[in-house]
């Protein structure tokens, strides 16, 4: 029952990193700062609800895989935002230049 | 207990949903390459999510699959962004 608590709880969390990294990727004015929301929500909305999850698992395979896939998630998003970034800022130095 | 992880199911798909308008809304290759991003992530939540409230194992292979393939997206769209400028 305290299990359950403790999962619901977490999954809350999640859900609400995830709709604020939404809040953000729609209101933030300059995509480096809608970069920075969605990096949190990704990383943390994700990890939170993953969590919740893992007190509702049947065994312990199942948790293993669950931790896997999150770490798994945090090296691609890493991956994600440093390409975003890099792309950003390269077109950024171009305009610059042209202009 | 399944109750609570469906209505959570639900809240995703609904972020979902607006991530979707988000890409329509967006003029931006960037910006609409985050909000994918965003989809990603949020396919995979609802996976784990439903994949407890299944009881059903290759759900989560469907997860792992997920986060590579979201990943590969922003790979393939920087890399001929980077080939047609330079």
């Amino acid at each position: 029952m305290i299990l359950d608590a403790l999962s619901v709880l977490l999954l809350v969390l999640g859900l609400f990193f995830f709709v604020s990294g939404l809040l953000g990727l729609w209101r933030f004015p300059d995509t480096f700062a809608r970069l920075h929301a969605l990096t949190k929500a990704d990383n943390l909305g994700l990890g939170l609800v993953m969590t919740g999850l893992l007190f509702q698992v049947p065994d312990v395979l199942w948790a293993i895989k669950f931790v896997l896939v999150w770490l798994l998630a945090l090296v691609a998003s890493a991956v994600n935002a440093h390409l975003i970034a890099v792309s950003l800022h390269r077109q950024q130095e171009g305009h610059d230049e042209s202009a | 207990m399944n109750t609570v992880l469906l209505a959570v199911v639900v809240v995703l798909a609904l972020v979902l949903l607006i991530s979707l308008l988000i890409i329509l809304s967006r003029a931006r290759l960037t910006d609409r390459l985050l909000a994918v991003q965003l989809l990603g992530t949020l396919g995979v939540a609802i996976l784990l999510v439903l994949a407890v409230v299944m009881q059903q194992r290759a759900f989560l292979d469907t997860a792992l699959i997920l986060v590579l393939l979201a990943v590969l997206v922003t790979a393939v769209f920087t890399h001929r962004q980077r080939g047609g400028k330079s």
